[in-house]
């Protein structure tokens, strides 16, 4: 293989890197600006409890699930603009993000209206500027990421036959949309959402422990100046969770990426080999950030 | 005429890919809501979506080794998810330890089997422990791997059936130079589909939420199996059906 020819599947890589992490990191975002991961637990508990806020949640299903919705919808239509009228990739990505976009935000409005009406007997006003200020924010980083799923599932795609097989994935767009915004939604859900659920929610309480069952529900509703909204906690998540999640996407499609190289350029076994060290380099830096935590932080007295 | 044989063999191997996923999340520390308040230990997600979440980096490594030798593919696979599983649980932990400003433990066991550390005086009082100590991280890592094997087990012998390949192809290397996208798109949805049916009759097993291998639940491991295995057969007889059509 000549020196162009790597030269150009290392570009690619790192353009998937660089979509990835992209992904991760709006996927995440969008989620705390809808409230839609797992701390919406508690916005939907708060008012049972006697806290009103003013926050917005969308939640109706998991984020895997949504986000899978959002990358199917916008694959396919970009499957049918760019394979069936022949529209450039790039134009393609657009159209069909920005009409993905439409039904991101019907299904946002619908679901905030239904989840704040669901609590109305507790007393808490559904507030029509909160979802005037925070359907933007919403759908931006919605379309970011679907942007970027889209144009993923595009690159692994064209790759995988450009390449002959050393790097992308041989499944159709749609599919791979379908696939990567699932994977989004369980790394956003899993990672991102504690920076939000543990810390920006739950921010009276003191820093450095986990939120104990019995302030379930007494969320944080207060800003640095005036009440919270959703703006308050994506800008503050921004800052950590987001980028973490965006992290873990990333390192994920790099090193499974480098892994399939590895074992392209040689041999199976080789790439196999190669990912089993990979997995004793992430045990070996878990242990390492336990130890250091328990030694810097200490016990609880 | 189809194999009889081959047919057969195709719904074994996809119920054993099911029972391998259902296996895997019994591994996988799975903490749903409250871990997400960091409330209890474990990943802070419903067991469904982490185990779909690890199993698609493991369908991608297998629809891109779609030729290759059976056990190969779904070993690399398997590799794959736990790299992603990995990855995830490893992030989690440093979004708890700096994000969050909590050490990693968990109230059920006074020891950390694995390291033998006392991990109890590092659990925050009303909770039962925060993001992912070493005994679940290697609990986590098995899981996802059993879990990506079964996926792909599940994604290659569905893709090796739609094309056509006889039981030496099944079992062994495709013959076959470019693949076929298609079939690739049948297996791909099936695949998934046995990750939510197993995962979701496990969640109800496991009753949301596991703590790996050190939780009592654990115990319930056989009859679960026993009830994937035969869902999975079900499955397999419809999706076998429907790959007919195409």
């Amino acid at each position: 293989m000549g020196f162009e020819a790597l030269a150009a599947i290392l570009a690619v890589l790192s353009l998937i890197v660089a979509l990835g992490t992209i992904i991760g990191w709006f996927e995440d975002l969008e989620s705390d600006a809808g409230s839609q991961s797992n701390p919406n637990s508690q916005v939907q508990l708060a008012p049972q409890v006697g806290v009103l806020h003013r926050i917005y949640n969308k939640a109706i299903s998991g984020e895997p699930v949504s986000w899978g919705l959002i990358g199917v919808t916008s694959g396919m239509l970009f499957s049918i603009l760019w394979y069936g009228f022949h529209l450039h990739p790039l134009i393609a990505v657009v159209a069909s993000c920005t009409f993905t976009m439409f039904v991101h935000l019907s299904l946002a409005v619908s679901a905030f209206l239904g989840r704040t009406s669901g609590v109305k007997v507790f007393g808490q006003p559904l507030f029509l500027d909160v979802a005037a200020v925070n359907l933007p924010l919403i759908a931006a980083h919605g379309f970011i990421g679907s942007t970027a799923i889209v144009a993923l599932s595009y690159i692994f795609y064209v790759s995988f036959f450009r390449f002959e097989g050393l790097l992308g994935y041989p499944v159709p767009i749609p599919i791979l949309g379908f696939l990567l915004g699932v994977m989004a939604g369980a790394i956003g859900s899993s990672t991102g959402d504690i920076h939000y659920g543990a810390e920006r929610q739950f921010q009276q309480y003191p820093f450095g422990e986990g939120v104990p069952s019995k302030n379930f529900g007494h969320i944080t509703i207060k800003a640095e100046a005036g009440w919270r909204t959703s703006a308050d906690i994506t800008y503050f998540c921004a800052k950590y969770g987001g980028p973490m999640a965006g992290l873990c996407y990333g390192l994920i499609l790099l090193l499974d990426s480098l892994r399939l190289l590895a074992g392209n350029f040689t041999t199976s076994l080789v790439g196999l080999a190669f990912g089993g060290l990979i997995i004793v380099g992430l045990f070996a830096t878990n242990r390492y950030l336990e130890k250091s935590a328990r030694r810097k932080f200490g016990a609880y007295a | 005429m189809m194999d009889i044989n081959l047919m057969v063999t195709v719904l074994i191997l996809i119920a054993v890919g099911g029972v391998l996923i259902a296996l895997g999340v019994f591994f996988i520390p799975v903490g749903g809501a409250p871990a997400a308040m960091s409330t209890a230990t474990g990943v802070a997600t419903g067991c469904e979506m982490i185990v779909v979440g690890a199993g698609v980096t493991g369908l991608f490594m297998a629809a891109t080794l779609y030729n290759q030798f059976l056990p190969l593919v779904i070993v690399t696979a398997g590799v794959s998810s736990a790299i992603m599983m990995g990855v995830t649980m490893l992030i989690l932990n440093l979004i708890v330890v700096y994000g969050v400003g909590a050490p990693l433990s968990f109230a059920r066991k006074e020891y950390d089997p694995i390291t033998k550390e006392h991990v109890k005086p590092y659990v925050t009082p009303g909770t039962v422990g925060h993001g992912i100590p070493t005994a679940t991280y290697l609990g986590g890592l098995f899981g996802a791997f059993l879990a990506g094997l079964g996926g792909a087990l599940t994604f290659s012998v569905m893709y090796r059936f739609t094309c056509g390949a006889g039981m030496a192809e099944m079992l062994g290397v495709l013959a076959q130079t470019s693949p076929n996208v298609a079939a690739i798109a049948l297996s791909a949805i099936t695949a998934v589909g046995a990750y939510l049916i197993n995962a979701n009759i496990t969640a109800y097993s496991i009753r949301g939420v596991i703590e790996s291998w050190i939780d009592p639940k654990f115990e319930a491991v056989p009859r679960t199996l026993a009830a994937c295995f035969s869902a999975s057969l079900l499955f397999g007889i419809l999706i076998v059906l429907a790959s007919m059509t195409i």
